[in-house]
């Protein structure tokens, strides 16, 4: 379900010389550079439904990948898949709402630079708005879900909660979004 | 004990009996998240800045587990055995006999009220990669024998001992990214100390040697499975834990969980609202950390 690479990301990321920086790190060489390089579009696309806003987006994937990255031999040691292990971690860090205070962005290149990304209409999707007014788990929940497609199982497992908290947690969220999006249907469709 | 025994009824993935769904909101969703505009473009130095971030964390980390984390550690047992009262002021130090002689303790900070806690700053790590969940930390569960709780090899550097019985050991499982987040000061609490690569303390338990296992104290980098940690503030506790009376002016309070009527959630709330520390615990139990 990883998002197709933007050609934009690609071509960004070509110039930026990892591998040397990694390998002064004394990292797994140049193997943790190609994964950021290969993972950041998913994941901040990722981020972006989990967080609900660029900004947040950009701090939790920059914060779970870096992480991964001071660890990155034990990650991939005992994970064996760095990309699930980023996922998770990503979905936990969001419920846990660590982040009290917002780092400058340097992962994401956010609206006021870039013309390709269209905020406005997107923010305006009345099922985006009342999305984002869901508190963090119920919302993780829902992206796990629709997002990821996991299983009510995997999700228990994912966030470490049991399967009934996660069916409460949609149900309450599904209803929650459905009163929401008839509040607006109501009016603006 | 076979194929039944599997009490889920795992997989029919949208649960249809459970929401009053409807499949439009579903089949909305999932449109939504495929939407284009989901994507964010990726920043140019994005790949530096993660690579450079990282090592940053990696520094850090390693610094903490020379330097901080021995006096951590030492702070830590040392506090542990206040609260046990095995030690006295200054002048009885010497003659406890060996339960401290490991730690190498100056006491003379010592006397004085009793500490509080192991009171890890709550600004220290607020990150979450292991859940203490109803049952215990991973393969540590509640209520597993003293032999077990050892075999599993978890368990380092025995503390002194708390009561007749009880043990108290630090465990270490090295969970993945727990490095301190690089914007709060460096505070050198949960480190173990140790070479580089040496296993990261994540909890202390308390063992009885009769009745198991019977506590898991968490490390600031651990949750409960509802998000609740140290730093979390008493609207979170609130909201996670509707029941849960909290102390007006500071305190612990016990939380029943919900998957496991034997154990309860402990939690220490300091004056200003904040989870200073907290445990999963036996609800019954002799031995108290």
């Amino acid at each position: 379900m990883v998002a197709a690479l933007p050609a934009t990301a690609a071509e960004a990321l070509d110039s930026v010389e990892l591998g040397d920086v990694v390998q002064s790190l004394g990292l797994a060489s140049e193997d943790f550079g190609e994964f950021v390089r290969a993972a950041l579009p998913g994941l901040l696309r990722y981020g972006h439904a989990l967080a609900g806003n660029p900004h947040d987006a950009a701090d939790l994937v920059q914060g779970v990948l870096e992480r991964i990255g001071a660890r990155w031999n034990s990650v991939v040691r005992r994970t064996g898949d760095p990309m699930a292990y980023a996922r998770r971690a990503m979905a936990n860090a969001h419920v846990s709402r660590w982040r009290r205070t917002r780092r400058e962005s340097l992962v994401a290149d956010l609206p006021d630079t870039g013309a390709v990304w269209q905020p406005e209409r997107f923010a305006a999707e009345p099922l985006w708005q009342a999305l984002r007014a869901l508190p963090p788990r119920q919302r993780a929940v829902i992206v796990l879900r629709y997002y990821e497609d996991l299983s009510e199982a995997e999700i228990a497992r994912t966030l470490g909660i049991s399967r009934g908290t996660v069916k409460s947690q949609a149900n309450k969220a599904m209803s929650a979004l459905r009163t929401r999006m008839g509040a607006t249907e109501g009016r603006d469709r | 004990m076979t194929g039944q025994s599997d009490d889920h009824s795992d997989d029919h993935r949208p649960d249809p009996d459970d929401v009053p769904n409807g499949p439009e909101l579903d089949d909305e969703l999932r449109k939504l998240f495929a939407d284009d505009r989901l994507s964010l473009p990726v920043s140019r130095d994005a790949g530096a800045a993660v690579v450079a971030g990282a090592q940053r964390r990696r520094r850090k980390r390693m610094a903490l587990a020379t330097t901080g984390g021995v006096l951590a550690m030492a702070a830590v047992v040392f506090a542990g055995a206040m609260l046990s009262g095995l030690v006295h002021p200054v002048h009885r130090v010497n003659s406890a006999g060996p339960v401290l002689s490991t730690t190498a303790v100056t006491p003379t900070k010592a006397i004085g009220p009793p500490v509080p806690t192991p009171t890890p700053a709550t600004t220290s790590s607020p990150e979450v990669e292991q859940v203490l969940g109803p049952y215990g930390l991973g393969d540590l569960e509640l209520g597993m024998s003293w032999q077990k709780a050892v075999a599993s090899g978890e368990l380092h550097e025995s503390a002194p001992v708390l009561s007749a019985g009880c043990l108290r050991y630090t465990v270490a499982l090295e969970p993945i990214p727990t490095t301190t987040p690089s914007i709060a000061p460096p505070v050198p609490v949960t480190r173990s100390a140790g070479a580089a690569g040496a296993p990261s303390k994540v909890a202390e338990v308390v063992v009885s040697v009769r009745d198991g296992l019977v506590q898991v104290i968490a490390g600031p980098m651990l949750r409960t499975p509802e998000g609740v940690g140290v730093g979390s503030t008493k609207d979170d506790l609130s909201e996670a834990y509707p029941k849960a009376a909290l102390p007006p002016r500071g305190g612990s309070t016990n939380v029943e969980v919900v998957k496991n009527p034997m154990a309860v959630y402990v939690f220490d709330v300091s004056g200003a609202g904040t989870v200073t520390s907290f445990s999963l615990r036996m609800a019954k139990t002799d031995c108290l950390g």
